[in-house]
C-alpha cells in the first residue's frame, strides 16, 4: 500500500506493441530519483529520498514520459526503494514467550514493533500515531483491515488498524499520522508525544503482551501539563483563578477485518443497555457526500464496555475490551473491507498535573480459543444485563472517585464473583459479571467452567 | 404551447480537479486561492470552487463561436497559473481514490416561466440516458472500477445527480439535484445535471451546443405530458445501461432494443434547429460524431491508460494527469481508437438479486438499482415468490431481503 513519488531523469524507449484493443503502447526504459512518498500527508523514511534507480514501464502513445515527468509507483515498484535488498516480508506469527521485537511489516521502510506471545502478534506503528496495525491471532489471518490507500479530503489518509483520536481536535486531529517517541521492554511498548492541540496534553500509550493473555493490551494515558502563561493563584483582575483544565475525549476507530465471501454476514454485537444490537455490514453499492461518514453511522449508548466483530458464517471474531463506557460510535463505511468502528470515551476534565487513563485490549477469537483460558472481564458502569466474553479491568483513574458500588478489588485480592450466563453469538456460552474496580487497570487472573455460577477470581499484584 | 426561450443562451459550471504533485486534490484553502487568482485574471470566468473542486462558470452567451473562444482562453490561463505552481489539472468525472464526483452541469436560458420551464425538464428525461452515455467519464472511483463507465452517475453523483421526477407545473416546488433541474430561483435556466466532468474544451462546448439544440426542440415541440409508467421505467433501465456500458450501450425503448448510437444520432438531428440559434451546426460536433460513430467516450480512454498503469489508481491519477497536459488528448486518442462493439443486453433483474446478501435493507437496493422505485417493488415482490430471496423487516419497519442460497 506504499508508493512512492519519482521524477523522470532518463527515458529510452525500448520498443512498442499494440494492445489486445488495438492501442498503441510504447515500453520505456526510465531512470527515476525519489522525491518522497506519493501521499502528501505520509512521510517516506528520510533515507529513500534521493534515491535513483530503473524501472521499466509502459506508456499509452502518444504520451510518452518525459525528463521531468512525476510517476508515482505502486507497491511493489516502491518496496524495491523502501526495503533493503535480501529482506524478507516479517509475516505475524506467534513466539513461546511473550516478547516485543522491531520488524518492517508492511514493506513501508519504517520498522514496526512487533508484540507476540503464543496466541497473538500484533504490530504497531510508532511512525503512524503508533496505531495497533495488525493483530493475527493463530491462524495468521489479520484481524484489522488494511484498506487501500484512500484519501479523504486531502488531508486524511485512512491506514487501516486501529487510531487513537481526540473528539476536541476534531477530524482527524494530529495523532493518526503523528511520529511518537518509543521506550521498549520485554513485552511491552511505551510510545509518548506531546500534543499540540490541546496544548499541554501528553499522550502516553502503552502497549504489552502477556504470555497467558490471547490479546494485546493498550492503555493510554492523557495528562495535563497546565497553560503555560499562567502564574500565581490570581488572574488579572485579582479574582481567583478557575482551575486550569481542559476537556478530553479519547477514541479508537478501527477498521475490523473478519470478512468472509459475503460482506453482509459480518457483524458487530454491543451490548447496548439491557440488549445486545447487532449492526451488520451492507457494503452498500457507491459512497456518499460526506467527508467522515459515509452512509450509515449508528450509535449506542454502550452497556458493558467491549463488543465482537464476527462473521457468522466464518466464525473468525475480533472481541475489543475498552476501559471506557457510556457513548460508543458504531460507523459502517462504504470504503472499507470491513466495518470500521469508532469507539469514544465521555469527555473528562483533566486538571493541570493530573492525567487520565483509557485503556483497551484487543483479542482475537481464534487467539482465545488456542489458548483455553477462560479470562473474564470487568468493565464500568452498572451490571446491565449485557455480558463480556473475556476479561481485564481497564479503567480511568479519573473515574476512581465516583460512588460505584459493589466489589472492591484490590491487587493481590481474591473475590467471589457472581455470574450471569448468556448466550452470545460470538462466543458460545459466556459467563460474565460486571465489576467496578478500583485500581487504574490490571488483569483479573480468572478460571471458569461452564456451567458454572460462580468464579473465583484471583487479582495478581 | 409557446416556445420558452427568450432568448436562447447557453453557459456551464463545469467542475474539475486540480492535483498536486503527488496526485492529490488541493485542500479546500488552496483552491480557494487558486479560484481567487484566476477571478483576478480572467474576471468574466466567474471562477469559483465546489468544495475543493476549480468551478468554471461561463456566464450566459448566445453564440458558439464565443463560447468556444472563451472557454478556450480561460483553459489557457488556468493551465499556466497550474504550471507555475507545479500543479495539474485533471478533468474527468471522478478522481480515482479521492472522494466526490466531478460533474459538468449545463446551462441553457433564458427562461422565466415556470411552465415552461417544467416542460422543457419533462421532456429532456427521455434525453438523459444517451446523455449520460456520451458524457461518461468516471471509470475509476474511490478505488473501484470495472462495472461502470460513469460511476459517478451510478452512484447518483452521491446525490448531486439523482434519477429525474416528472414535474408536473402547477404542482412542482423548486429541487435540487435531479438530471435535470429547473433553475429560476438563482437563475433563468434549465441545467442538465447528469454529465461527468469533461475532459476536452472543444468536447464540453460541443455538449453545450447539443443540449441547447435538444431543449430548443423540447420548448418547441414536446407538449409536457409526464411519461407513463413504461415508458418512465426504460428511461431509468437505460439511465443504468448508459452508466455501464457508455455509448456501447443498447437501450430500450417501447418493447424495442435501440442501440445508443443510433439513439444519438436521432438527437444530433433534432437539435440542429436550436443549434442554429446560437450560431452552431452538427458539423461543428466533431468529436461528438466520431465519439458516436466509434462508441468511444471518455471513460474509454481513462480505461485504455488504467489499464497501460496496471489498475493500480495512484498510479493512474498520477499518469492521466501527465496524459491531459496535452489540451487535445481525447480528440488525439479518439482519432487512433478502434471502434466498439455494442455491449451485449445487462440483465436487470440478475444485478439486483447479486446486490442481496443478508437481511439487506430496501434503502440500500433502491440507491443502487437499474428500475423505477415502483418497478423494484414489483420485482422483489416476484422473486419474494419465486423463494429466490426471502423478505424481513428492520426494528425500524424497513424492509430487508435475503438471499436464499445466503441462509
Amino acid at each position: 500500500m506504499h508508493r512512492l513519488l519519482v521524477t523522470v531523469l532518463k527515458a529510452e524507449p525500448a520498443g512498442r506493441r499494440r494492445d489486445p484493443s488495438g492501442l498503441l503502447r510504447g515500453s520505456f526504459r526510465l531512470r527515476v530519483k525519489v522525491k518522497g512518498a506519493a501521499v502528501g500527508a505520509l512521510k517516506a523514511p528520510a533515507r529513500v529520498v534521493g534515491l535513483e534507480g530503473s524501472l521499466r514501464r509502459d506508456f499509452l502513445l502518444p504520451w510518452a514520459p518525459r525528463r521531468g515527468d512525476l510517476l508515482v509507483l505502486d507497491p511493489s515498484e516502491s518496496r524495491r526503494f523502501l526495503v533493503p535488498r535480501g529482506a524478507r516480508a516479517r509475516r505475524l506469527s506467534p513466539t513461546a514467550t511473550a516478547r516485543v521485537s522491531v520488524a518492517d511489516v508492511d514493506g513501508d521502510g519504517w520498522q514496526e514493533d512487533v508484540f507476540s506471545n503464543p496466541f497473538v502478534s500484533g504490530a504497531v506503528q510508532p511512525h503512524r500515531g503508533a496505531r495497533l496495525l495488525s493483530l493475527a491471532g493463530r491462524s495468521g489471518a489479520d484481524r484489522f483491515a488494511q484498506p487501500v490507500v484512500h484519501i479523504m479530503a486531502g488531508q486524511y489518509v485512512l491506514l487501516g488498524g486501529a487510531e487513537e483520536f481526540l473528539l476536541e481536535t476534531g477530524m482527524p486531529g494530529e495523532i493518526w499520522n503523528a511520529a511518537f517517541s518509543r521506550e521498549a521492554s520485554a513485552a511491552g511498548a511505551t510510545y509518548a508525544r506531546k500534543l499540540k492541540t490541546p496544548e499541554g496534553v501528553a499522550l502516553t500509550k502503552e502497549v504489552r503482551v502477556e504470555d497467558g493473555l490471547p490479546g494485546v493490551l493498550e492503555v493510554v494515558r492523557l495528562s495535563y501539563a497546565g497553560k503555560p502563561s499562567e502564574e500565581g493563584d490570581e488572574d488579572d483582575g485579582g479574582e481567583p483563578r478557575k482551575p486550569d483544565r481542559t476537556d478530553v475525549s479519547l477514541g479508537i476507530r478501527m477498521s475490523t477485518r473478519v470478512l468472509g465471501p459475503v460482506g453482509s454476514t459480518n457483524v458487530i454485537e454491543i451490548p447496548s443497555r439491557g440488549e445486545l444490537v447487532k449492526v451488520r455490514f451492507h457494503r452498500p453499492a457507491y459512497g456518499r457526500r460526506w467527508r467522515w461518514r459515509d452512509w450509515k453511522d449508528e450509535f449506542f449508548g454502550i452497556g458493558p464496555a467491549f463488543l465482537v466483530s464476527r462473521n457468522e458464517r466464518e466464525g473468525n471474531a475480533l472481541a475489543v475490551l475498552f476501559g471506557f463506557g457510556r457513548a460508543a460510535v458504531v460507523n459502517v463505511r462504504s470504503d472499507f473491507e470491513g466495518p470500521e468502528v469508532m469507539l469514544r470515551s465521555s469527555r473528562v476534565a483533566l486538571v493541570k498535573g493530573r492525567s487520565a487513563e483509557f485503556g483497551a485490549a484487543f483479542l482475537p477469537a481464534d487467539a482465545l480459543a488456542a489458548s483455553g483460558t477462560s479470562l473474564l472481564l470487568a468493565t464500568l458502569g452498572r451490571p446491565s444485563g449485557g455480558t463480556v466474553p473475556l476479561a481485564l479491568t481497564l479503567r480511568s483513574s479519573e473515574r476512581v472517585a465516583r460512588p460505584l458500588a459493589a466489589l472492591d478489588l484490590r491487587r493481590g485480592g481474591r473475590r467471589a464473583i457472581a455470574l450471569r450466563r448468556r448466550e452470545v453469538p460470538a462466543a458460545g456460552v459466556v459467563y460474565a459479571a460486571v465489576v467496578p474496580a478500583r485500581a487504574s487497570w490490571f488483569p483479573l487472573a480468572c478460571s471458569v467452567k461452564l456451567g458454572a455460577e460462580r468464579l473465583e477470581c484471583v487479582v495478581e499484584g | 404551447m409557446g416556445y420558452g426561450f427568450q432568448p436562447l443562451t447557453v453557459g456551464y459550471d463545469w467542475e474539475m480537479a486540480v492535483l498536486k504533485e503527488t496526485g492529490e486534490n488541493l485542500d479546500e484553502k488552496e483552491a480557494d486561492r487558486l479560484a481567487d487568482e484566476l477571478r483576478q485574471r480572467v474576471p468574466w470566468a466567474l471562477t469559483g470552487t465546489d468544495l475543493e473542486l476549480i468551478e468554471s462558470r461561463m456566464p450566459p452567451l448566445r453564440d458558439f463561436e464565443e463560447l468556444l473562444s472563451k472557454s478556450e482562453r480561460f483553459e489557457s490561463t488556468l493551465r499556466k497559473v497550474l504550471a507555475n505552481r507545479g500543479w495539474s489539472l485533471l478533468r474527468a468525472g471522478a478522481r480515482p481514490f479521492e472522494r466526490e464526483p466531478i460533474g459538468a452541469h449545463i446551462h441553457v436560458g433564458t427562461v422565466r416561466d415556470w411552465d415552461v420551464a417544467a416542460r422543457v425538464q419533462n421532456g429532456m428525461a427521455a434525453y438523459v440516458a444517451p446523455l449520460v452515455a456520451l458524457m461518461a467519464n468516471s471509470p475509476v472511483y474511490r478505488n473501484r472500477s470495472g462495472s461502470f463507465k460513469t460511476y459517478r452517475v451510478a452512484s447518483f453523483a452521491e446525490f448531486c445527480s439523482i434519477p429525474q421526477t416528472i414535474a408536473s407545473p402547477g404542482a412542482t416546488q423548486p429541487s435540487w439535484g435531479g438530471d435535470v433541474c429547473i433553475k429560476l430561483i438563482s437563475g433563468s435556466t434549465v441545467e442538465l445535471r447528469c454529465g461527468d466532468g469533461v475532459t476536452s474544451t472543444r468536447l464540453m462546448c460541443e455538449l453545450v451546443a447539443l443540449t441547447a439544440g435538444l431543449m430548443h426542440h423540447v420548448a418547441e415541440h414536446d407538449d409536457g405530458s409526464p411519461p407513463d409508467d413504461a415508458t418512465y421505467a426504460d428511461m431509468m433501465l437505460n439511465r443504468w445501461r448508459a452508466a455501464k456500458r457508455g455509448l456501447a450501450a443498447v437501450f430500450r425503448a417501447g418493447g424495442s432494443d435501440v442501440p445508443a448510437q443510433r439513439m444519438l444520432t436521432d438527437m444530433l438531428e433534432v437539435a440542429q434547429d436550436g443549434m442554429k440559434r446560437i450560431h452552431a451546426s452538427v458539423d461543428d460536433l466533431a468529436t461528438v460524431r466520431l465519439m458516436i460513430a466509434k462508441r468511444q467516450t471518455q471513460a474509454d480512454f481513462q480505461l485504455a491508460v488504467f489499464e497501460v498503469e496496471g489498475r493500480d489508481p495512484h498510479r493512474f491519477a498520477r499518469s492521466l494527469a501527465n496524459v491531459q497536459r496535452d489540451p487535445g488528448a481525447f480528440e488525439r486518442y479518439l482519432k487512433g481508437a478502434p471502434a466498439l462493439d455494442e455491449a451485449p443486453l445487462d440483465d436487470p433483474v440478475a444485478d439486483l438479486v447479486q446486490g442481496i446478501e443478508v437481511e439487506t435493507p430496501y434503502t440500500a437496493l433502491l440507491r443502487g438499482t437499474p428500475f423505477a422505485p415502483a418497478d423494484l417493488d414489483r420485482v422483489l415482490a416476484e422473486l419474494v415468490g419465486a423463494g429466490t430471496v426471502t423478505e424481513g423487516r428492520t426494528r425500524f419497519g424497513v424492509r430487508t431481503y435475503t438471499r436464499a442460497d445466503l441462509v
